[in-house]
């Protein structure tokens, strides 16, 4: 019986001498008076409190069989393998023969339970764990409410879960012609036509500004706090997880810029105080476009005009649950920025088509993103080789998502440490 | 975990009922040092020394703490006028900070706060031992519970040598349990069993650990000493409690309290713990607690608040709000006054407990709305110091917090001069009486 234990909790085959020493706690605990059920669950307990069951085994080199199971399997599934993928390790072919780990990835990604692997890799790259973090300033944004929060993490994952299934071009996730959208969201994003609670996919007019990840409430909310949104910060959310390209931590001593949410300045004009000084400039050339060109949308994903004010400002005929609203019009946005080489950018609009212009580039960063989230270490010098062999290899389908992730499972990367 | 969870007697449960209130203080002799006096190991002015360190994670508004002259009596803000009985007993210092606490998020500095290690949370970070942990690992033994780590939402302020972090207690309930309620003779025996029972199972995982250890990289080999390390502290634990499962705890007049039921009431819960916390202190049962005082992002319980407490602390310099911050945080200081008030009427050896235990009060942050980790609020209370009055450090270019743990550490007894960050031992404005 603790063999059968063992086999499960260990993710591979157990030699009879592996559990010795599982047994013979079971024998001790005996000797000193406990009960055979006692006893038992001594020795359970210590094979799951063993490293073999807490730590996934990987000795260096080429992965075996069983490593690789695992790996593929807490990658596209978060769990141990299932009993078709033990099977498929116990023949030897998941190490050498290509046709075998590729119809296992396929069937693990067309399986159902691959939406644990959407939610946590979404949760992981896009931060959406933390949209819980800051809860929405009821005077600023009296429309927030749970039902939409749920809803867009609905939106993100269900767009990401569809990039998979029709092998969507990685330029999906700056620049899209529909959306996963319900009524709620519908209604947050002033789009007709939308009725019922259920996320399903809308097209969208060429003029949208919704379509892609960037402009998706949920993304929009986890780069703001709860009341204001800030360049710096949407910036280098943009930079890191979006470009791949992630900016030096800010130089010690120097403290951020304090938000004034009375209406009298916009931080993008606290900034530019900042960013005129010679240290800070360099970097923020780079953090700040992006975050610049978000700054049509508000902390909760809607598109605005102006920002909304708790100070000065005119006051909004406007009502929300049959109360006039509390805030009033700010003062102006400018979205406009430039890239870091120059190239102007009058609007979110025309940022969204800088980027989609470079679908190389996105495709590196998403796979350099899913590499790390598959063999659970930073990507490295040594792995620019096999980052350029998935981005060239997926050429063919504009880098379409599945695809991405068929090449990383078959690259040299995820099967050796 | 650090205390075996242990199921709570019919008794207790019905003695609690409806008896949230713990009565204070009760009898000195009750305390650690009658039986010490009776064995004559001690001189009677030699008390254990303690060390308590608290962490409001959403910090304090600034301008309602710091005076503008370091006399406070020149200006008393609104916090410190709520501590202001126990001025001869306090030093509020400025200008202290952790360097590089740049982090992956505006809170990291949370993580960092009694360790002082760099760059929280961003790629390469790395903890490293919490200060009471150090304090913990050099007199742990003498007390039955080596230190306690306490939380009102369950993250932690103690951090292990190996960098994780160490579970925090929540449930005031469950902590007196551990603390005052003696089991039947069975539950010992049972209690017992358990423990050695956790040490074979010790014992098999060990073995398995170091056999599995001579096979991986250096990578996978410094993860795992990660686990052998907790293997070795859990044991060392394991073994400490066997010493003390029939050693009668310690009998106070005092009701098993009954935990706070309404999670968003911040400061009953906050208060229930504190009063813990002066139970843990007077019968010696530790001499080692950090507790974190958390933030909430929900509307905390308390009149007058109607907005989310995280909301507020980013409150981008809106007058309205940072009245309504005012009222929470002038709620928690109230807390702590009577906290120190506890301390401060329980006497021990011909002096106060206050005088016996140092307290160190205050937050990760300087500046939450803009999640400024510099400038941070550090209020020392007790110890044996010379207090009174607030010390402004450089606010430009702040002292090493670290220096002040120096001090702290070897107060403790601990021979180093050393910790973190630090560049110096001590830090100006602070004297032992």
């Amino acid at each position: 019986m603790l063999l059968r234990v063992a086999t499960a909790a260990f993710r591979r085959p157990v030699q009879e001498a592996e559990i010795q020493s599982y047994l013979e706690l079971f024998d001790q605990q005996l000797q000193s008076g406990a009960n055979i059920e006692d006893s038992l669950r001594s020795a359970v307990a210590a094979i799951f409190c063993s490293p073999d069951f807490l730590y996934l085994i990987e000795p260096e080199g080429w992965l075996s069989d069983d490593a690789i199971a695992s790996r593929l399997s807490y990658f596209l599934t978060r769990t141990s393998p299932d009993r078709e993928l033990r099977e498929a390790a116990a023949t030897g072919k998941l190490a050498n023969d290509p046709t075998t780990l590729l119809t296992q990835t396929r069937r693990l990604l067309a399986a159902n339970h691959h939406q644990r692997f959407v939610t946590d890799f979404t949760d992981a790259w896009l931060n959406l764990r933390d949209i819980d973090f800051t809860s929405p300033d009821k005077n600023l944004y009296p429309e927030y409410d749970n039902f939409l929060q749920d809803s867009m993490l609905q939106e993100t994952r269900q767009y990401f879960a569809s990039l998979i299934t029709d092998n969507a071009g990685v330029v999906h996730l700056v620049d899209s012609d529909y959306a996963m959208l319900n009524n709620r969201l519908a209604l947050h994003y002033g789009i007709e036509g939308v009725v019922g609670p259920e996320v399903r996919r809308v097209e969208l007019p060429a003029e949208s500004v919704r379509g892609g990840l960037l402009s998706q409430a949920s993304i929009l909310k986890v780069s703001a706090n709860g009341t204001n949104t800030s360049p710096v910060v949407r910036g280098v959310w943009v930079m890191e997880r979006i470009l791949g390209n992630a900016p030096p931590p800010p130089p010690p001593g120097i403290p951020g810029v304090e938000p004034d949410i009375r209406g009298a300045s916009t931080l993008r004009e606290l900034l530019e105080k900042h960013r005129s000084m010679d240290s800070c400039r360099g970097c923020h050339s780079i953090i700040d476009p992006p975050g610049f060109a978000l700054e049509s949308f508000d902390p909760i994903g809607g598109w605005r005009t102006h920002f909304r004010s708790l100070g000065t400002g005119e006051r909004v005929e406007k009502e929300f649950g049959g109360q006039r609203v509390r805030y009033r019009i700010g003062p102006k946005v400018d979205a406009s920025g430039q890239l870091k080489d120059g190239t102007p950018f009058d609007g979110y609009q025309e940022f969204r088509e800088l980027l989609a212009r470079d679908p190389e580039g996105l495709a590196r960063a998403l796979t350099t993103k899913l590499m790390t989230f598959a063999t659970g270490r930073e990507m490295g010098f040594s792995d620019r080789e096999s980052i350029e062999a998935v981005v060239a290899k997926t050429k063919a389908s504009q880098h379409g998502i599945r695809d991405l992730i068929e090449q990383i499972v078959l690259s040299d990367t995820f099967r050796r440490k | 975990m650090l205390i075996p969870g242990k199921p709570i007697h019919r008794r207790y449960l019905l003695r609690g009922c409806g008896a949230a209130v713990l009565s204070l203080p009760f009898l000195e002799a009750m305390g650690p040092s009658l039986g010490r006096r009776v064995l004559g190991a001690v001189p009677d002015d030699l008390s254990p020394k303690r060390f308590v360190a608290m962490c409001a994670t959403l910090g304090f508004h600034g301008p309602h703490l710091f005076p503008e002259s370091p006399d406070p009596d020149h200006q008393w803000t609104p916090y410190l006028l709520k501590v202001a009985e126990h001025r001869d007993q306090f030093t509020l210092f400025s200008g202290l900070c952790h360097p590089e606490q740049q982090g992956n998020n505006g809170h990291a500095s949370e993580l960092t706060w009694l360790t002082s290690a760099p760059r929280p949370g961003l790629a390469g970070f790395r903890n490293t031992i919490s200060l009471d942990q150090l304090i913990s690992q050099q007199i742990g033994i003498e007390t039955r519970y080596p230190f306690l780590a306490l939380s009102t939402s369950g993250r932690s302020m103690s951090w292990s040598s190996s960098g994780v972090e160490i579970p925090a207690m929540t449930s005031p309930a469950k902590l007196f349990a551990a603390l005052f309620v003696d089991g039947s003779e069975s539950e010992m025996n049972a209690e017992m069993r358990s423990l050695q029972r956790g040490r074979s199972i010790l014992d098999t995982v060990g073995d398995r650990a170091s056999e599995l250890e001579k096979k991986l990289s250096h990578g996978d080999q410094q993860k795992l000493q990660e686990y052998l390390s907790s293997v070795r502290d859990l044991e060392q634990r394991l073994q400490q409690s066997e010493g003390w499962v029939r050693r009668p705890k310690p009998r106070i007049d005092a009701e098993i309290p009954k935990d706070v039921t309404d999670r968003d009431d911040a400061i009953a819960k906050q208060r229930l713990l504190y009063d813990m916390i002066v139970l843990a202190i007077q019968t010696d049962s530790t001499r080692t607690i950090t507790y974190q005082l958390s933030g909430m992002n929900s509307v905390p319980t308390i009149p007058g608040v109607k907005s989310d407490w995280h909301g507020l602390s980013h409150h981008g310099k809106d007058p309205n709000k940072i009245e309504e911050l005012k009222i929470i945080e002038e709620a928690e200081f109230l807390a702590f006054n009577d906290f120190l008030s506890k301390l401060r009427g329980i006497q021990e050896n011909g002096r106060s407990l206050l005088e016996h235990t140092a307290v160190l009060f205050g937050s990760n942050l300087g500046n939450a709305s803009a999640h400024d980790w510099h400038n941070l609020p550090i209020l020392l209370a007790g110890g044996g110091y010379r207090h009174g009055g607030y010390v402004a450090h450089d606010a430009n270019n702040n002292t090493p917090l670290a220096n002040l743990f120096v001090e702290l550490a070897q107060r403790m007894g601990l021979e180093l001069d050393r910790f973190g960050s630090s560049t110096a031992t001590g830090v100006q404005g602070l004297e032992r009486a």
